[in-house]
């Protein structure tokens, strides 16, 4: 979608734009002009891909509807479980943290933010990177919803457990 | 809310989040390696949220967004207005709502120019019929909210539109919440008391309830001798706790707040007249050998209760009943009668049992006027009736129940009585009340013509307006068909 959208031939309507969209002034899916019931439907096809066992598709899709919709964590977020399945834990891991810095920024609910920490510590725990795996998962477990924290807590104990 | 920071920055976050080599599966040995860490440690977290497959998670996430994905729906709120998700809005749960006024508070807070999600806000204000969610979300997020200790500015002047229109708002709904429960309790206390007043026949109930009144008595009379002493009549030897004291202030303040000015006046008449009654028959059983005391502290009682002493009657008793009341009401007390007829003057002790819905202690001071036969007066063992009233005053009207003496042929009489301390009760219900109360007389004198005559010149002190009132009750009171 953005090759298509370099390929046009730009005007300085359009490069205004792209700078609005650069400084974030604008949101690139307004500037494409998807509405937000396109948008969805690409999503839940996307999800119906990965589902599929297609999940290169998937998570290209993905990628792609996280750029144009800038200011969605859900998106990164989705996508971050897309790579984990693809078992490219590192990929997932910068799409986790695109999700909570777009969540940071719109000051989103505390709830969303402990779901997205407990897929990155799992993450991180399957890259062998314990202590950031630690940090998440202890912040996951004091969050507002009980099954997060029992969820994070449950591998806190796992990991000190195999520790020993 | 769009992206914000620098270009380069944002680039920065774009090739992070697209580059190819982290698509690219680490190392297959240490991949390996880790995956059996996490396999263990999940082996050993059998939670859902633990094991839960990736994909699995970002189902059900993307299948909530509709109730968890609430940031970004107050967002496009913020961005497309009100009027576009309206349908959405007043179909929302509660909680959703509070969550979507929250996202937009904080999008107002947050923002460096708050104006679009406010317009938002104002809007929401206006469609959403329960306030109540709007404001305590944006109270409960103006004082946690990092982001409003952050800003530091001040608020747009709209919030405080916002909030006091939401005040306003909420105080209705408390309001109509409290009637709606007050009509409630009001229509379920007024069935019973009707079924309560059908099924037993008050004569029945004085016999029944004669113990539950001895009993409600021993707290009941005790409670009532406090409060007797924390409104500061004589406390005898009962020690007051300071709370009683405090507590009983305080009411008194409130409703010196709360009642218009003649109102006041006129309960504090009541109460001092009262007063007077209680304090001349303070322990008068003490007295009951001596007519002259008897005599001294009728005369004084009955100059207290002038308005209210019919000068026709052919008998007049004072009297004060500690009452406690527990729903049914039970109380104990005494009285003084005067029989004009056969010139004696005798010394009741009395048990009530009343139909009262209420909660408390009250000292009772009365005075009651009764009329018919001397002999029947003389004869009579007890008396049942209705009192209505309101507030701290109560009229009764009673037949005596004298032993083979139908009911109809029976003395009558009306009472007036003012109730001196705290029972919590409901207004309507209790203010009309079915009493039935047992006579036992425990000292009975032949007046001398003095001690009469000292009695009888309190009735001729009767201001001529009071008893042209107490005259009419009189006659309606005796002419009443039964």
């Amino acid at each position: 979608m953005l090759k298509v959208v370099a390929e046009q031939p730009t005007t300085p309507d359009m490069v205004g734009m792209m700078h609005d969209v650069a400084c974030g002034e604008m949101s690139l899916a307004a500037v494409l002009g998807v509405s937000p019931e396109v948008g969805e439907q690409l999503v839940e096809q996307a999800l119906g891909l990965a589902e599929a066992g297609r999940l290169e598709e998937a998570e290209a899709l993905l990628t792609q509807l996280a750029l144009v919709e800038a200011e969605s964590p859900l998106l990164p977020m989705l996508l971050g479980t897309v790579r984990a399945e693809q078992g490219a834990f590192e990929a997932a891991a910068a799409a986790y943290d695109e999700a909570l810095e777009r969540h940071v920024r719109s000051a989103g609910h505390a709830r969303f933010e402990n779901e997205v920490r407990l897929l990155r510590a799992r993450a991180h725990m399957a890259m062998g990177l314990r202590e950031e795996a630690q940090v998440d998962l202890l912040l996951a477990s004091v969050g507002p919803d009980a099954e997060i924290s029992r969820g994070a807590q449950a591998l806190l104990t796992g990991m000190a457990r195999i520790d020993r | 809310m769009k992206l914000k920071g620098t270009p380069e920055a944002w680039q920065a976050r774009l090739d992070a989040l697209t580059q190819s080599e982290a698509v690219k599966a680490p190392d297959a040995a240490r991949l390996a390696a880790a995956q059996d860490l996490f396999a263990a440690a999940t082996a050993e977290a059998q939670t859902p949220r633990a094991t839960e497959s990736f994909l699995g998670a970002a189902r059900r996430l993307w299948d909530s967004r509709g109730t968890k994905g609430v940031p970004s729906f107050a967002a496009k709120i913020a961005s497309q207005g009100v009027e576009p998700h309206r349908e959405r809005l007043l179909s929302a749960s509660k909680d959703d709502l509070t969550e979507i006024v929250d996202q937009l508070a904080l999008l107002c807070l947050d923002a460096k120019d708050g104006t679009a999600p406010l317009d938002r806000l104002l809007d929401l204000k206006a469609i959403l019929s329960a306030g109540q969610d709007v404001a305590k979300a944006y109270r409960k997020r103006r004082k946690t909210t990092p982001a409003a200790q952050r800003v530091g500015a001040p608020l747009d002047e709209r919030w405080t539109e916002i909030l006091q229109t939401l005040d306003e708002r909420l105080g209705e709904v408390a309001r109509a919440e409290r009637l709606a429960t007050f009509g409630e309790s009001l229509g379920r206390a007024s069935t019973r008391v009707g079924r309560w007043s059908r099924a037993a026949h008050v004569d029945a109930a004085a016999r029944t309830a004669g113990s539950i009144a001895a009993g409600i008595y021993g707290a009941g009379g005790k409670i009532a001798d406090l409060t007797r002493a924390a409104l500061g009549n004589k406390g005898g030897d009962i020690k007051v706790p300071g709370w009683v004291k405090a507590v009983a202030k305080q009411a008194k303040a409130l409703f010196d707040k709360i009642m218009p000015g003649p109102v006041r006046d006129a309960i504090d008449g009541l109460t001092k007249g009262a007063h007077g009654l209680v304090t001349a028959l303070y322990r008068v059983e003490e007295d009951a050998g001596s007519a002259d005391a008897l005599v001294d502290r009728f005369v004084d009682g009955l100059a207290t209760a002038k308005p209210v002493v019919d000068p026709s009657a052919d008998a007049v008793a004072i009297g004060v009943l500690k009452e406690a009341a527990v729903l049914l009401n039970g109380a104990r007390g005494q009285e003084l009668i005067y029989n004009r007829r056969t010139n004696q003057l005798q010394l009741n002790a009395l048990d009530l049992v009343g139909v009262r819905l209420g909660l408390g202690a009250t000292v009772r001071a009365f005075c009651r006027n009764l009329y018919g036969d001397g002999a029947a007066i003389a004869k009579s063992q007890g008396r049942a009736g209705l009192e209505v009233g309101a507030f701290i005053g109560h009229v009764g009207f009673f037949t005596a129940q004298v032993p083979d003496l139908p009911a109809d042929e029976a003395p009558r009489g009306w009472m007036s009585t003012v109730s001196l301390g705290y029972t919590l009760s409901l207004p309507a219900i209790s203010d009309q009340s079915l009493f039935a109360l047992r006579e036992r007389p425990t000292a009975t004198f032949a007046l001398t013509p003095d001690q009469q005559a000292r009695i009888e010149a309190v009735f001729k002190d009767i201001p001529a307006n009071a008893s042209t009132y107490t005259d009419a009750l009189g006659e309606a009171v005796k002419g009443a068909d039964n």
